[in-house]
């Protein structure tokens, strides 16, 4: 069987949108050879006729297009922003500044032009979409640096770019030039700031602020680049000497034995090394037995995204930092517990994994908070605080002992599946996902648009059906359902939503908040409410394995239900983990502490569990998409994205494994039709046996003549 | 670099819409062409597994999924990238002054390095005889920014391959160059993978 004849096995897919004919198409015939259909050009028009068109990029609304496009529907996904995941995306240092600011500048668009009003017909009536985004309040950014070393210096860019062909050298300037003017760098055999050209056994110079221009920027921090093995700095540096000056690169050796102390990292480093750093807006964990794990793997989105392994469960207890023993080899490995309280730790954990089993053991507790109930457990306080706060991580006050069970077997039932914690972290960061989701949509048609803002929805008076949307180009575009996330929606239209905000801090610091002999651990820490009424806070510490942040830096994420400002709600945490005070100051006792080089605080507003009906006057084709909880895991992006996608499309099947055509054969006569046998298809086979030709992602043996 | 190990390479391809991408990788990957023009079929990442210098090389090449119709690729796209293929269209002029744009773009995106980034240009479609874009000029842009130019023609299967193993090179070679240990160990997942005994 040929490709072909499988492709008409692609379920449930009506034909493939066709791209429209450019004006002067026919079809050509020429001496060279025939062309069936023309392709489109670039500056080609969008469709204005979908099925489903979905606003907003974020985690379910993404999820919601990669299944409707899966089961053949026509999608248009837009976002009016220049990136993708709305508030879940991630960026880099420089991405995060520009964002920032512009969340902190309160613009007023109130004269906005309303031209579209013009496109509404008689019988149509138009529901405004909001063109400010109002979910991010009470942002504060500090640096804890010298800010004042990094004026001037730049984002490391890639490759300086070389003259436009024809074009006279002057004008190119590159973003990656520090402060040489465009024309000096465009010179080939600029040979004096090369540094590709040093050997490996340089010593790195102490790092100084880096600036002036004119200053010789290429050596340097320790802290810069580099994980590069020996050996890299001797790598023929490109004859022409087009690979121009990259600041802060290299030297990789000198600084792995530079010092067993924290490597001093400035904040012009920081900024130089700026796309180093993925920098979440959210701040979460995946469950390795969660919704969105299996979700994953099921719908094959698995394929574009990698994971790391949490690999510490901490607690915070009398001040400090301790770490949690959660599985059986942490229980009998750890130095901290007595004999005693590992096996009373273990035959707590044990009795939790299969609770239901042995009512007795709680039935008398069920009206009891579960802080309550462990304290009936025989087990020492140092070991409840764990049970409570780091494994269930319940409220002390507010949660139920079944409550607290359920979160126990949870966190119990995750261990293992793929290291010793429960969590994965993807590779770059939580904004990679909503971003695979919306791959597998384009990959099975969908149409993608950022920068596309949507100014109104059009309502059929009669039916009350939504019909069509209007785009910011006043184009019409018509669709059958309408998703849209929440912060698209206008003021009015929200008028009676009650929404909860959820604090956020990030920091970027120089050392692990629990040093141990690996320095690459990635730690989740909750930490029980200081006061009463206030939450816990979850903090997510991130390696700069998790390309996340620059090597010998980590970023750390603090997160929680709001009670007040996020500054106000969070700093106190940041006080008692860290140590925020600039060079010279610190005590003795705080430098023990992990130093903040900078940090941002903001509120960010959560439209979880928000009832459709709360939203004023929206059809029944239409709907909402919330923003992301303060949960840990994602199960209630997953589980809304399911149910929405099931009220549309109730005999569909949600995200079903994508039979990609390209990835199953690798030997045309060895295909069978029914390869619609899923589990039989190679490209389940499991990673891990590389070996095999048939392994992981369509492995087309290489035929080699 | 234990020679036993299979490398894995991320390769992307980039160009405007319609210059051939998708049907590049099908020929090298699967020997294959298609007359029909099709948006990317549902292509996302085509594997090829090859011998370079004797390394097992599993080359990882994705597919822009039709995202570059309207400039929105998602930057998972460029995440992790180690090569970058250069696609053009020799009869449509257009594609080829895009090129610099495209170029940039992608330089944006990726994490800088020392070196320049393994990169390859390839100029589709010499089959077609009515062509825009001359051999000199395309080569000439190429020769200035360093970057190996190939004229290809994915329907007779003419440079393909070579132009993908001239990268895979580079991508190899580079990659040995910066090769950060940390980055091996993390978790690709799959659906057989077996859970393992819980740990309680």
């Amino acid at each position: 069987m040929n490709i072909k004849a499988l492709l008409s096995l692609r379920r449930g897919r009506p034909s493939l949108p066709q791209p429209p004919e450019p004006p002067a198409a026919a079809p050509a015939l020429s001496a060279g050879g025939a062309r069936v259909t023309a392709p489109p050009k670039m500056a080609d028009n969008l469709p204005t006729e979908f099925d489903v068109v979905v606003v907003g990029t974020g985690l379910p609304e993404s999820i919601i297009a990669a299944a409707c496009a899966r089961s053949g529907q026509r999608v248009l996904h837009v976002d009016s922003r220049n990136y993708y995941g709305g508030n879940w995306a991630s960026f880099s240092f420089s991405g995060l500044l520009s964002w920032i600011k512009e969340n902190q500048q309160k613009t007023d668009l109130s004269d906005e032009c309303e031209d579209w009003r013009k496109l509404i017909l008689e019988d149509e009536e138009a529901i405004p979409l909001s063109s400010k985004d109002k979910t991010i309040h009470h942002i504060e950014d500090f640096c804890f640096g010298d800010q004042d070393s990094a004026e001037g210096v730049e984002e490391a860019g890639a490759l300086p770019k070389l003259p436009v062909f024809g074009a006279p050298a002057a004008q190119r300037v590159s973003p990656g030039s520090e402060e040489t003017p465009a024309a000096e760098r465009v010179s080939p055999g600029l040979e004096k700031e090369n540094p590709t050209v040093e050997s490996p056994g340089e010593e790195p110079q102490t790092p100084e602020p880096e600036q002036a221009p004119g200053t010789e920027p290429a050596r340097a921090a320790p802290g810069a680049e580099a994980g590069a093995a020996p050996g890299s700095g001797a790598a023929p540096s490109t004859a022409s000497g087009e690979s121009a000056p990259e600041p802060a690169k290299t030297e990789a050796a000198p600084s792995e034995s530079a010092a067993q102390e924290p490597k001093k990292i400035t904040y012009s480093q920081i900024v130089r090394e700026g796309r180093r750093f993925n920098i979440d807006l959210v701040s979460k964990l995946l469950y390795s037995r969660g919704l969105l794990i299996d979700l994953l793997i099921k719908s094959n989105v698995s394929r574009y995204a990698e994971f790391k392994n949490a690999t510490r469960v901490l607690a915070f207890r009398e001040g400090k930092v301790e770490q949690v023993p959660c599985s059986r080899a942490d229980v009998f490995n750890s130095r901290q517990l007595t004999m005693v309280e590992k096996r009373m730790l273990m035959k707590f954990l044990t009795f939790c994994l299969d609770y239901e089993q042995h009512p007795k053991e709680y039935q008398d507790y069920e009206s009891s908070t579960f802080a309550q109930f462990l304290q009936t457990r025989k087990l020492t306080p140092s070991l409840q605080h764990f049970i409570l706060h780091s494994i269930a991580m319940v409220s002390e006050t507010e949660s139920s002992t079944l409550q607290g069970l359920q979160a126990t077997r949870k966190f119990l039932q995750c261990l293992g599946r793929y290291g010793n914690t429960p969590f994965l972290f993807p590779l770059y960061g939580q904004g990679e996902i909503p971003q695979c989701f919306c791959r597998l949509c384009a990959v099975f048609g969908g149409i993608y648009c950022l920068r596309h803002a949507v100014r109104c929805l059009v309502l059929d008076r009669a039916s009350g059906r939504c019909k069509a949307i209007v785009d910011h180009f006043g184009q019409r575009i018509s669709a059958n359902y309408f998703i849209v996330e929440d912060s698209y929606l206008s003021e009015s239209t929200c008028t009676n939503v009650c929404y909860r905000q959820i604090s956020r801090a990030v920091l970027i610091t120089d050392r692990s908040v629990l040093n141990t002999d690996s320095e690459q651990q990635v730690s989740i820490l909750t930490v029980p409410p200081l006061e009463v009424g206030r939450a816990a806070v979850c903090v997510i510490e991130l390696c700069s394995s998790t390309m996340t942040c620059m090597k010998d830096t980590y970023l750390v994420h603090l997160t929680c239900p709001s009670t007040k400002t996020a500054r106000e709600d969070l700093e106190p945490i940041v006080q008692k983990l860290f140590n925020l005070n600039t060079e010279k100051e610190t005590e003795n006792e705080e430098l023990e502490k992990p130093r903040v080089l900078w940090a941002v605080y903001f509120n960010m507003r959560d439209s979880s569990g928000v009832e459709k009906s709360s939203y004023a006057g929206l059809p029944s084709n239409v709907y909402v998409c919330s923003a992301p909880d303060s949960a840990l895991g994602n199960d209630c992006a997953v589980k809304q994205a399911e149910t929405i996608f099931r009220e549309m499309f109730p005999a569909e099947e949600f995200c079903p494994p994508s039979l990609n055509p390209g990835d199953i054969i690798y030997d045309e006569d060895e295909i069978e039709p029914e390869e619609s046998g899923l589990n039989n298809s190679p490209e389940t086979k499991p990673e891990s046996s590389a070996e095999e030709s048939s392994s992981g992602d369509g492995a087309a043996v290489a035929k080699e003549e | 670099m234990d020679a036993s190990k299979k490398v894995d390479l991320k390769i992307i391809i980039i160009g405007a819409l319609g210059v051939g991408k998708t049907s590049l990788l099908h020929q090298y990957v699967h020997k294959t062409f298609y007359e029909d023009y099709r948006t990317t079929l549902g292509a996302s990442i085509l594997t090829k597994v090859l011998a370079v210098d004797s390394t097992p090389l599993k080359l990882q090449i994705w597919d822009t999924g039709g995202q570059e119709r309207f400039r929105s690729m998602v930057s998972t796209f460029y995440k992790g990238s180690d090569g970058c293929m250069l696609a053009f269209d020799v009869t449509d002029r257009e594609s080829f002054e895009a090129l610099d744009n495209w170029r940039d773009d992608f330089l944006e995106k990726v994490i800088p390095r020392e070196q320049d980034f393994p990169m390859v240009v390839l100029g589709n479609k010499i089959d077609l005889s009515d062509r825009q874009v001359p051999k000199e000029t395309a080569s000439a842009w190429c020769k200035e920014k360093d970057i190996p130019y190939f004229e290809v023609s994915a329907k007779n299967n003419i440079n393909v391959a070579e132009a993908f193993e001239t990268l895979a090179k580079q991508a190899l070679s580079t990659y040995k160059g910066i090769f950060e240990s940390y980055l091996t160990d993390s978790i690709k997942l799959t659906p057989n993978d077996k859970p393992k005994q819980s740990c309680c």
